[in-house]
């Protein structure tokens, strides 16, 4: 059989799938998760070198040196991704597809302009369209139909019963508002973070002050819509970490039990002892210096041991399962089958926790700058306007509005999280 | 296993906890950054620190100075509150009434209004009544405590005064007639009811209002939400059924049956909102200027006084081991699966 006929069976539907070969279903689905991880690793790189060079932040040297480490890898990956593209469209080297042509292109032009991030970005992004060409796509598709089908049904099924749900909507869309107003700050706000008019203090709601001046004449609306950045940095951050880190400490333990579980669960058991915000207090106190990176750090410490609770009993849960004695048949190794067999089967309360945390590390950090310690004074932030504005409570709109964005904020993440926990319910789920 | 040797059990794990509390404080407080700084000022001399250093056993290695720390716990020498200006031991036994008693009213507070709107909210699932109970829960978990305590402030206070409503007090434990006050147990509801003096009864239970009800809000809307779904749980047991079909009153079936069931996990909850007071009173106190360990602590952190931070943060860690593990002894009490498990 010619390489056409396989083509165009595999485009007319017609199963010849023995015959793909494993190297070209491990690529697609590796190129899926790479690619979308390199574009947004690429942009953040992209974005914060060119920021650095614009502030005049990087010396000449650096800048050779930087441009002498990053070609090497380019070429490397430039070589290996002329490799596969070849690999997968089965072809001689005479007969090169655009991509190959691209990949040159890009070389040749990151040489000159000195940025691995720009080439992996550009690459990545045409790797993508690649994939999705006709004689490409015929390679991988049906494949990934059929082992993503099931899992494709059940999430649809998900969604279908969050739409139903209009609590969780409504959770969704405020939290999408947020985020929106987190981005477009600069474009939709009349005065800066810090712009201090002082000689317009503490006046009501008016047409130029949609909600009023706070004590030092900086408008109230423009610092609540700029504090949105700050606060969902904070709660983000902190949370992914304490996700990640507890979730791997609480897997190990709950997979190699014994020595390992008593340790990693008694040294939780401490960190239980003492309730969230205190614990906050004490290490922000020890680490010295007030500042919004030491909250989130404080937080971060005090949030992880409630993943590592929750994973290790979930762990626990699926290890005596089937499938994993299974996989330890077929000579799996421990790691592999507790970060591919054993986590992806935990990931949904892990979700869910991770959700209503949101909530819950917003209040905190929001109390905590209350109390004195977030940023500098002067910076918009919730918690601090609204400990700035105690001294003033009886002109309410200094303190009424950033509260009411933390409340609704940290309520749209309650009703998302509760929503979605009462869904993933399997006793509550297809009756 | 019996009630004794659970209880035995129980007592015996909260011990490494407690061993950890006391390690985690002390890492916190003399390991991270120099604990030097404590006994010096800038006009030290350079030549002077070595002395002072090993004048405070800051010399020694680690370990010794952690049993340093362990016997100066436990002789009562809790350093020197610079905040306070006075002994901490003395600090905390003028305070700590003072938020027992704010954590006290809150959480009566809580549990008799969050119970029975828990049981109203699942005796009438899906209906008005529950809606608008869920939505005050969600609410409660939701709310930044500070800011509902500045806006409590804000309406009873101010706007009342402005309204010329009788308005609640701003703050404080008790109003300026009462200045001359002499604390018996600092208990101002028992000294009062000792004294017979039932005007500062009155008054202070006055100022008790609003940082109560601000402090209870979300320890409400905790024991509501539990309480709801523990009932809710409950009310599908067969025993329920089996009641209500042997001809039963529905007030019967859930306040005899029902309630006592639902009631086990909602004192779990009961017990580990203790935490959640402590933190706050933090919150509220400051707002309310309430002369408690909470106003404390914020105080002592801005002016980065360790001894009073370490002292609050282990007391509360105390309180929390000890509600938590009284919890435990009620819930193995109630429910002897719990003691078989």
């Amino acid at each position: 059989m010619t390489q056409t006929d396989t083509w165009s069976a595999a485009i007319s539907g017609e199963q010849q799938l023995e015959e793909a070969p494993l190297a070209v279903k491990t690529f697609s689905y590796l190129q899926v998760v790479i690619s979308i991880l390199a574009v947004i690793i690429g942009i953040t790189i992209t974005s914060e070198s060119l920021l650095a060079l614009l502030a005049d932040d990087i010396p000449l040297v650096g800048f050779l040196g930087t441009l002498l480490l990053t070609t090497l890898p380019m070429i490397v990956v430039a070589l290996l991704m002329i490799k596969v593209a070849m690999a997968v469209k089965m072809l001689e080297s005479w007969s090169f597809p655009w991509i190959i042509y691209g990949n040159l292109i890009l070389v040749f032009l990151s040489f000159i302009a000195g940025s691995f991030a720009i080439y992996a970005t550009i690459n990545y992004l045409l790797m993508i369209v690649w994939l999705f060409e006709p004689e490409v796509k015929a390679q991988w598709w049906i494949l990934f139909k059929e082992d993503m089908g099931p899992k494709m049904k059940e999430s649809k099924y998900s969604l279908y019963l969050i739409r139903r749900s209009p609590l969780v909507v409504a959770g969704i869309i405020i939290i999408a508002g947020y985020i929106f107003l987190a981005f477009a700050a600069p474009y939709i706000t009349p005065y800066g973070p810090t712009q201090r008019n002082w000689s317009e203090i503490l006046e009501a709601p008016s047409s130029t002050h949609l909600w009023g001046t706070d004590q030092n004449g900086g408008d109230v609306f423009s610092m609540v819509i700029w504090a949105t950045q700050i606060d969902l940095k904070i709660a983000i951050s902190v949370v992914a970490v304490a996700l990640i880190v507890g979730s791997f400490v609480g897997a190990a333990a709950g997979y190699f039990g014994g020595a390992v579980d008593e340790v990693v669960m008694r040294i939780t058991d401490v960190f239980f002892a003492f309730p969230g915000l205190i614990l906050a207090m004490a290490i922000v106190a020890a680490l010295g210096e007030r500042n919004l990176d030491n909250i989130s750090i404080a937080l971060m410490m005090v949030w992880w041991p409630t993943y590592a609770r929750l994973v290790r009993g979930q762990v626990l849960l699926e290890r005596e399962k089937l499938y994993v004695e299974a996989a330890r048949s077929v000579g799996a190794s421990d790691m592999r089958i507790l970060v591919f067999h054993i986590l992806p089967n935990t990931i949904q309360p892990v979700i869910v926790q991770a959700t209503l945390d949101m909530g819950g590390v917003l209040l905190t950090a929001a109390g905590l700058s209350f109390i004195g310690f977030g940023a500098q004074a002067g910076t918009a932030e919730w918690g601090l306007m609204i400990s700035n504005g105690q001294d003033h409570f009886t002109d309410y709109w200094v303190t009424f509005y950033p509260g009411m964005a933390i409340l609704l904020c940290a309520l749209s993440f309650n009703l998302v999280g509760d929503g979605v926990r009462d869904i993933l319910d399997p006793k509550l789920r297809r009756r | 296993m019996k009630l004794r040797d659970y209880i035995i059990r129980r007592i015996l794990l909260a011990i490494p906890v407690v061993i950890g509390v006391l390690a985690i404080t002390f890492v916190l407080s003399y390991v991270v950054g120099d604990p030097i700084t404590l006994y010096t000022t800038e006009r030290t001399p350079d030549w002077a620190i070595p002395g002072i250093r090993a004048e405070h056993g800051l010399d020694r290695p680690i370990y010794i100075q952690f049993f340093y720390y362990l016997r100066d716990l436990a002789m009562g020498n809790w350093g020197y509150s610079r905040s306070a200006h006075m002994d901490v031991i003395d600090a905390i036994a003028i305070k700590l009434p003072a938020t027992i008693e704010l954590a006290l009213v809150a959480m009566v507070l809580a549990v008799i209004i969050g119970i029975p709107l828990g049981i109203v909210s699942a005796t009438k699932k899906d209906k008005l009544a529950d809606h608008v109970t869920r939505v005050f829960a969600l609410a409660g978990v939701s709310m930044p405590i500070f800011w509902f305590a500045l806006i409590l402030k804000y309406v009873f206070y101010y706007q009342f005064f402005v309204w010329g409503l009788p308005f609640l007090p701003e703050g404080g434990r008790y109003s300026y007639e009462y200045i001359n006050y002499t604390p018996i147990t600092n208990f101002l509801l028992i000294d009062s009811l000792i004294t017979g003096n039932f005007v500062l009864l009155f008054d202070a239970l006055i100022h008790l209002i609003l940082p109560g009800f601000a402090l209870g809000y979300l320890t409400l809307a905790v024991i509501t939400r539990m309480m709801r779904s523990s009932m809710l749980e409950v009310l599908k047991e067969d025993y329920i059924t089996l009641a209500r079909s042997k001809g039963l009153r529905e007030r019967v079936v859930i306040y005899k049956h029902a309630l006592r069931n639902a009631m086990i996990p909602t004192v779990t909850v009961i017990g580990l909102a203790f935490g959640g007071l402590m933190t706050g009173a933090v919150l509220t106190e400051t707002i309310f200027s309430w002369p408690g360990l909470g106003r404390w602590s914020t105080g002592a952190i801005l002016t980065s006084d360790i001894p009073s931070i370490n002292a609050f943060t282990l007391l509360v860690a105390f309180i929390f081991v000890a509600a938590n593990l009284i919890v435990d002894l009620i819930y193995g009490a109630l429910d002897p699966r719990i003691r078989y498990g």
